[in-house]
């Protein structure tokens, strides 16, 4: 089976007389010596591997733990926390509501929106109708237009 | 934010505690495992919840007391059903400076969750969804047959957006931080049990030594993190399944075949499944190879053939009913969505027929993010022809098995983006540095695997040639060597800890 492990003892011994396998322990050293360098590689290809992966992964934190990428990403979650915020403030709670906009402000306004209205997938019955618009408003530079269908 | 976090991941991890020492033993890389089981119940009490009825919470309040319930059972009984719970204190100073060394490994990139970043996908789908789940049965029900509501991937595991609304409980309400940092710290603990594993490895007998594998095992749960980039803490799901996938490929198929690594192996790769379709496939695939090398092929003997054939049928079965029971909670969502009439997005259309022109521009994009794979390749080969003898030895499963994974992951990944139904340019550009995070993980894993046994056959020579020589050969390793041969696990005598 593959994994298993074989005994071994049986190659080393203590006994001085000659053995069936003598032979093969005359190029012991050999092999043995051959052994250290392939292990003597293995670490050093290795270590030549690793520690690149492990700067590029200590660089990458500080990438992103750096003022532009704090304030980018502080930028959005403040964007996405105030479409609920808007949501929750202007339209009845349970009212039935149609999403507008593409697949990623929808996506955004479908986030929002749940558990607090119910979304419909046509706008025949619905009592709002909420979109995104971009370029100015509160919701760092964007805001909702909320209105009726 | 960071109180919050704490609360969810204890409420996660605590309630499981018991009932996972006793399925994987006492010691302290456990903690980076309770948190994970947690999340899998959550995951699994999301499934009662759609199934059934209820709240996602009122299933976990209830699957806890059961598990814990259980676990007391087999504490009381234990005498009477002839089992060693092994449940002997692993608690040293050496294996807390471990501990902590790893902890600090896995908890240096979460300092970038103060960018309270949210990812396209945690927007567009896991925040979503976790919502839908913290909402109660109507809700996730719903949401589930009008999956026009959520785009794509419907069908997608819940175990991220369980672990999210585990946050909104104790928040009391829905709070998008959760969605991120939940996540992220869970992406940590399955980058935590695979160094903890590294670190077994490594302090097998005749293996590098604890120290030096301490230092590995930090070092890839680092650049686990260094691979997934902004994924790793922006609330994708892709390095919590390939981490968690990675770690029961080395405690199911590299480790010695014990129950409790086994047992590891599961929790992981049940994880890897629940979290995300990728992981599930790739679950499947390590359980199935964990159950081969768990169950062994029995022994020739001097009975006749037909004896043998008949035994080796049964050694089969058993594989497979080993193998089905490990995957079934990893299937259990898949089977429910279906049952819904819930498709996979990436072959909504059913298979591509005509997949002309996808193969080279996947495997060139696929190739561009997986550079170390022939560098990792020479060093196996090396390992295999040369050291083989050293990794026998120090009790690790064959070579093979890691790599039967990775080429599974690899002919995986490359039939989903050539026979898929999405555009391949836009898809290969949005997912390839995700899809195969698995396969770069798992290459720098075989990586350390092969300098703790490289390690270790330089340790051994020095500290041969330090030594007095009064014999001509001394013979440490026999002892070893019939320890660690894999034997047919019985549970009395498996349950032992295996170091």
């Amino acid at each position: 089976m593959l994994g298993e492990t074989r005994p071994v003892a049986a190659a080393v011994s203590n006994d001085a007389s000659p053995r069936p396998d003598a032979r093969v322990d005359a190029g012991e050293p050999a092999r043995s010596s051959w052994r250290r360098v392939v292990a003597v590689l293995v670490l050093c290809s290795g270590l030549g591997l690793m520690v690149p992966a492990v700067v590029h992964s200590l660089r990458n934190t500080a990438s992103l733990t750096s003022g532009p990428s704090i304030s980018a990403g502080n930028g959005y979650y403040d964007q996405v926390t105030c479409y609920r915020a808007t949501i929750e403030r202007e339209v009845r709670k349970d009212a039935r509501v149609y999403l507008g906009g593409s697949s990623p402000d929808e996506q955004l306004l479908v986030e929002a929106s749940e558990m607090w209205a119910t979304i419909l997938p046509t706008p025949a019955r619905a009592q709002y109708r909420i979109s995104i618009v971009h370029g100015h408003g509160s919701c760092n530079g964007t805001s909702l237009v909320i209105g009726r269908p | 934010m960071i109180v919050s976090v704490a609360l969810t991941i204890c409420l996660l991890a605590l309630p499981l505690a018991l009932p996972t020492l006793l399925l994987v033993g006492l010691s302290l890389d456990v903690l980076f495992l309770l948190p994970l089981t947690g999340a899998l119940v959550a995951a699994l009490s999301t499934f009662l919840e759609l199934a059934v009825g209820g709240t996602m919470f009122g299933w976990f309040i209830a699957l806890c007391v059961f598990a814990n319930i259980l676990a007391i059972v087999v504490l009381a009984r234990r005498r009477r059903l002839g089992i060693d719970l092994g449940l002997r204190p692993a608690l040293t100073v050496q294996s807390a400076v471990q501990f902590l060394v790893i902890a600090a490994a896995v908890a240096w990139p979460l300092q970038a969750l103060a960018s309270r970043d949210l990812g396209y996908d945690t927007n567009a789908f896991w925040l979503v969804r976790a919502i839908e789940v913290y909402g109660g049965h109507g809700l996730l029900f719903t949401a589930i047959h009008a999956p026009t509501l959520v785009t794509a991937n419907a069908d997608y595991p819940p175990l991220v957006p369980a672990g999210t609304a585990t946050g909104f409980f104790v928040r009391g309400q829905v709070v998008y931080d959760m969605g991120a940092a939940v996540p992220a710290v869970l992406n940590s603990c399955a980058l935590g049990v695979l160094a903890s594993g590294l670190i077994r490895v490594a302090r097998q007998r005749s293996s590098l030594g604890a120290w030096p594998g301490t230092v590995l095992g930090a070092a890839v749960a680092l650049i686990g993190f260094g691979l997934a980039g902004p994924y790793g803490i922006d609330g994708y799901a892709d390095l919590l399944w390939s981490a968690s996938a990675v770690a029961a490929v080395v405690y199911g198929l590299v480790l010695p075949s014990t129950i409790r690594h086994l047992a590891v192996a599961w929790i992981c790769a049940t994880v890897a499944a629940l979290t995300k379709n990728e992981g599930l496939t790739m679950a499947l695939v390590i359980l199935f190879l964990s159950a081969v090398r768990f169950v062994p092929t029995p022994a020739r003997t001097e009975k006749p053939e037909d004896h043998r054939a008949r035994r080796v049928a049964v050694t089969w079965l058993q594989r497979l009913v080993l193998a089905a029971v490990m995957a079934l909670p990893g299937l259990s969502w898949a089977v429910l969505v279906r049952s819904y009439g819930v498709q996979d997005s990436f072959f909504a259309d059913g298979l591509r027929l005509s997949p002309r022109g996808r193969f080279g521009p996947t495997v060139s994009a696929m190739w561009a993010q997986l550079h170390l794979l022939p560098f990792v390749a020479l060093i196996a080969l090396a390992g295999v022809l040369v050291l083989r003898q050293r990794r026998r030895r120090i009790g690790l499963g064959h070579e093979a098995w890691l790599w039967a994974c990775l080429c599974a992951s690899l002919a995986i990944t490359v039939g989903t983006y050539v026979f898929g139904d999405y555009p391949l340019s836009w898809w290969l550009a949005t997912s390839v540095d995700r899809t195969t995070l698995f396969a770069a993980l798992l290459l720098y894993t075989d990586l350390a695997i092969w300098m703790c046994v490289a390690g270790g056959e330089l340790a051994s020579r020095r500290s041969r040639t330090a030594e007095a020589q009064p014999h001509r050969a001394d013979p440490p390793e026999a002892e070893v060597v019939a320890r660690s041969a894999t034997p047919i696990p019985s549970l009395g005598t498996s349950l032992m800890p295996s170091g």
